[in-house]
């Protein structure tokens, strides 16, 4: 049975990990999304207008007169 | 969350505090599914959702059901079938 | 299990009468990188995901996006509902009117009908996760694209509101995608094509 495994540990797991700032640690050939830290919120009448509860996630929309 | 507190909102201020009070749920849930382990975010969970049931149970009195399938009681007539539905609402 | 909730998830209170502005509206009602395809796609998805975390996140962003279908469909009824055969068909929209009337109908653009080849389940996480990533990118494009062709304020503003959404969705999935090469990492699990040829033994 082991046949089947023996040369095939999980690729992905073999890949080299290289260090960025902040001490994290990324894989090569992997995509990487920073996790979102948990701050503050918005008042929660401002959140829905704005399309989310998180500042550090709310991009201001690029064209000015929507703003 | 009682009378004294949602007493003297208008349908419609009810109605938009429970939009905004979902979006935050929403929004807090979808973080949560992510970061189960973390407590601010959890008691922040907690607390908007015991105000948005207590709102929209206060607003399900006045105004008919707000959900179906056993979420909601009902006055006679029954009230699930009152319009406008939101798509002619707007809300 | 689903219950219905009677409100929106965002209000929506369309003035305009901008038929043209409908017909393309509807490329988020049923086209490739629309709502209806980003509901079923996540929801389709959620059943092989590998973790409890990841299976919520499918489920519940997948809820959402039928919030979204409904807020899409409701600007393009607002708009359509009391427009005459004549004002349609001067707006490009005579074949609305012959096959679905006034109804709002899930099709791309250029009516063609919503299909489930605009999704995608491969059924392995890492790939299904890269796939929902693009499809949040893809919509946050298409509202670029409809936001650019529009100047009423009542329509903008609800797709800028479900173009933050997107935004938001795509952080969730990255972080899930993180979040899934940790658990396999953690599982030391194995290649899962070897894993495959051998159950079929």
């Amino acid at each position: 049975m082991d046949q089947f495994y023996f040369p095939c540990m999980n690729r992905m797991y073999m890949q080299k990990q290289i260090s960025i700032p902040n001490g994290i640690k990324i894989t090569i050939s992997r995509a990487f999304v920073p996790d979102q830290p948990y701050t503050n919120m918005f008042p929660l009448d401002e959140a829905l207008l704005k399309g989310t509860l998180f500042p550090n996630l709310y991009v201001p929309y690029p064209i000015k007169s929507m703003e | 969350m009682d009378n004294m507190y949602f007493g003297n909102m208008s349908r419609s201020d009810m109605m938009k505090r429970i939009k905004e009070l979902e979006f935050a749920v929403i929004e807090l849930n979808i973080y949560l599914d992510n970061h189960p382990m973390n407590q601010q975010a959890l008691m922040d969970f907690n607390k908007f959702t015991k105000e948005l049931m207590a709102l929209k149970e206060k607003y399900e009195e006045k105004y008919g059901m707000l959900t179906n399938f056993g979420y909601s009681q009902s006055q006679y007539p029954w009230t699930w079938v009152n319009e406008p539905w939101p798509w002619e609402s707007g809300e | 299990m689903w219950i219905y909730e009677k409100k929106l998830e965002y209000p929506v209170h369309i003035k305009s009468k901008d038929l043209k502005m409908a017909k393309l509206l509807v490329a988020q009602y049923g086209g490739p990188d629309g709502e209806l395809g980003a509901a079923v796609r996540y929801l389709n998805q959620r059943y092989t995901m590998p973790t409890g975390k990841t299976k919520a996140l499918l489920n519940d962003i997948g809820t959402e996006e039928l919030a979204h279908v409904e807020i899409i469909a409701t600007m393009v009824y607002q708009i359509l509902h009391n427009a005459t055969p004549e004002e349609l068909k001067q707006a490009g929209l005579g074949g609305q009117y012959v096959q679905h009337d006034n109804a709002p109908f899930p099709t791309d653009v250029n009516g063609v009908p919503w299909t489930a080849a605009y999704i995608a389940t491969l059924g392995d996480p890492v790939t299904d996760i890269h796939e929902d990533m693009a499809a949040e990118q893809k919509a946050r494009a298409t509202y670029e694209h409809l936001i650019a062709l529009t100047d009423e304020e009542d329509i903008k503003k609800v797709l800028k509101f479900l173009w933050q959404r997107e935004v938001v969705h795509y952080q969730r999935f990255g972080e899930a995608l993180v979040d899934i090469y940790e658990y396999l990492d953690s599982k030391n699990v194995f290649d899962m094509s070897i894993k495959k040829e051998k159950s079929a033994e």
